[in-house]
């Protein structure tokens, strides 16, 4: 009979560091959950909504910089104010940003109930608020791309095409953090609307639907309210459309009037910026209560 | 070891302590008592844990997790308490469900990498224990397939790998042979058994099946309606004795004559039958070689009396 005997199967013990440490389990759970839902490692397929949805996001700031590439100095003497002021360009991508709450954000949350790897998560060392905590950031650092960047991306161009490229910035310098801050603010907040409604299932088209439901039904009734009811723009509070972007606007300051009137937008009268401040604080804190209650240890 | 509020850093070795005590464990669900004042002592590389279905033997693998809180006892793993150190057992054991776990579009290394680094491991480091441990479960060849595209054997030993990534002292089983075919059912329990004997890993592994346990198992702990029936080794312990069958071609005299010089206890019934007490394999082999030296042709050979298989279906009720 052979003697031979297999000494080597490739395993042994590890003799390395493991570090108990929230970032680090924070940090993997966002990374992986962020590249799945944009499709990475994945048929292409996966990948055109995120995406295209990026593109779409980046559409108006290419168009108005390619007209000031092509019409140059002359655009100055025909339009007074810019083409597309900073404040109301989310109107022009509220849609994208929308949407990509509306798909792409479900897809971190949803598929790990439906296979239950959530259950496998959990009975690691990592803890459900970790989890949740890894799924916001998942899902709120790629919406910052659609929020952020074309803005930033416009400012930039902005201050390539102008006549006075030190002038523009002087001018503009204080708009520059609130574009920032207005575009965090808006991803987080749909971030956590699109992470609550995404939580109640497992399945991700009931959560783009539930989530575009929402939307449209509180938007409804804000404009029967202010509509016809004729109760004036805070009636608009109770619409979840645009909360987040509203508060924004007023962030980043009210386009200039003739900037408005001759350009592509029509200003709208928005709810009072303390009311909007507080009805996005508490669109945070239930969503917070939401994700805190559908993701804790269910008996330890 | 340091400790510091965001970052602990964790020893990895082997304990002294038991791997499992359990003292007075009570909980039910309502009416239902799943675990009804357990108490009992794991320490061999390998326990199994049988039981029929709903005996109470997942609830007793997720309290040893610290994932169910308990309504009375205590449970203490590798010798920490499970109510105070729930975070820190979790990190030092591994844990594999028995329901379907995987999400089917990663590929079985990006899943157990995840898993590695979830735990604590660096990027690194998690790249190279994924390597390793889908190598030593059999999956090195298709560690790059999406686990969708696997079938339930592979994705077994994917949930036997996640829980081997990070080195544990400890891994908890939950009916690893759940659903598999008797060809993939083998291969599993080999691969348990490597685990558990070459590897150097303690194994809790659950199971409904008599057969999994004998196979894979030095310990055995049969749980009834939340009740330990059984806490035993499974090796015929000194002094203690399987009774054999024998039945003979030709008369068993010299056979019994020879097995009772050899230090057996051999009692004879008739002219070809005979029971001796045999205390471990080796006395078995003893009957087969004494049976050829003698020249007595054996026409059978089976366990008579409460033989521990016996005693384990009993047990299991």
């Amino acid at each position: 009979m052979s003697q031979a005997k297999i000494h080597d199967v490739r395993y042994r013990p590890y003799e390395g560091e493991i570090k108990g440490s929230t970032r680090r389990a924070v940090a993997s759970m966002a990374r992986w959950s962020a590249l799945r839902a944009l499709g990475a490692r994945r048929p292409w397929t996966a990948k055109i909504v995120p995406v295209g949805l990026a593109l779409v996001a980046f559409g108006p700031a290419i168009t108005v910089l390619g007209i000031k590439a092509l019409l140059g100095s002359d655009l100055s003497d025909r339009l007074p104010g810019d083409i597309i002021p900073f404040a109301t360009y989310y109107q022009l991508v509220a849609f994208a940003i929308l949407a990509y709450a509306a798909i792409v954000i479900p897809e971190t949350l949803c598929p790990d109930r439906r296979s239950r790897v959530l259950d496998l998560y959990l009975s690691t060392a990592m803890s459900p608020r970790e989890y949740v905590l890894g799924k916001v950031l998942a899902s709120a650092v790629p919406l910052l791309a659609v929020t952020t960047l074309p803005l930033l991306f416009l400012y930039v161009g902005n201050v390539f095409f102008s006549d006075t490229p030190l002038g523009y910035i002087e001018t503009h310098l204080r708009e520059l953090p609130t574009l920032f801050i207005g575009g965090i603010l808006i991803a987080f907040v749909y971030t956590l609307m699109g992470l609550t409604i995404a939580s109640l299932t497992s399945r991700r088209a009931f959560a783009t639907v539930g989530f575009v439901l929402f939307l449209l039904v509180t938007g409804l009734i804000g404009g029967l309210l202010r509509g016809p009811l004729d109760l004036g723009p805070n009636a608009d509070l109770v619409n979840m459309q645009f909360q987040p972007v509203w508060l924004a606007q007023k962030i980043i300051g009210e386009a200039p009037a003739d900037a408005i009137q001759n350009g592509p937008l029509q200003r709208m009268e928005t709810p009072d910026t303390a009311l909007l401040i507080i009805s996005n604080a508490l669109i945070v804190l239930v969503c917070v209560g939401v994700l805190a209650l559908r993701y804790r240890r269910s008996d330890a | 070891m340091s400790a510091t509020p965001a970052s602990t850093a964790y020893a990895v070795g082997v304990t002294t302590a038991p791997a499992i005590e359990v003292h007075g464990a009570r909980r039910a669900y309502g009416n239902v008592v799943a675990l009804n004042d357990v108490s009992l002592r794991i320490d061999a590389r390998a326990t199994g844990l049988l039981g029929r279905n709903g005996a109470g033997k997942s609830t007793l693998m997720k309290a040893i997790l610290g994932l169910v809180r308990l309504d009375a006892g205590e449970i203490d793993v590798l010798g920490e308490n499970t109510r105070t150190a729930g975070d820190r057992i979790r990190r030092r054991i591994g844990y594999a469900p028995e329901h379907e776990c995987l999400p089917p579009e990663l590929t079985a290394a990006d899943l157990v990498r995840h898993l590695a680094e979830l735990r604590g491991l660096s990027r690194t480091d998690a790249i190279r224990r994924a390597s390793e441990v889908l190598f030593a479960v059999g999956l090195e060849e298709e560690r790059s397939r999406v686990i969708g595209s696997f079938s339930l054997g592979m994705r077994q030993r994917v949930k036997l790998a996640q829980a081997l990534v990070h080195a544990p002292e400890l891994i908890i089983l939950d009916e690893p042979t759940n659903g598999l075919d008797p060809i993939q059912r083998g291969e599993m329990l080999e691969v348990i058994r490597r685990v558990s004997h070459d590897l150097g890993v303690r194994v809790l592994i659950s199971s409904h099946i008599l057969d999994d346990i004998r196979r894979t198992c030095d310990h055995v702990v049969v749980l009834r309606q939340g009740s330990v029936t059984l806490d035993r080794p499974l090796a015929a312990a000194a002094g203690e004795s399987d009774v054999l069958r024998i039945e003979t071609v030709e008369p068993v005299a010299p056979l019994a004559a020879g097995l009772s010089a050899a230090g057996l206890t051999c009692e004879t019934i008739d002219d070809c039958t005979a029971r001796v007490a045999i205390r471990s394999e080796v006395d078995r082999d003893l009957v087969r070689d004494i049976a050829a030296t003698t020249g007595v042709g054996l026409r059978r050979l089976h366990p008579d009396g409460p033989s521990i298989e016996q005693q384990l279906l009993e047990a299991i009720g």
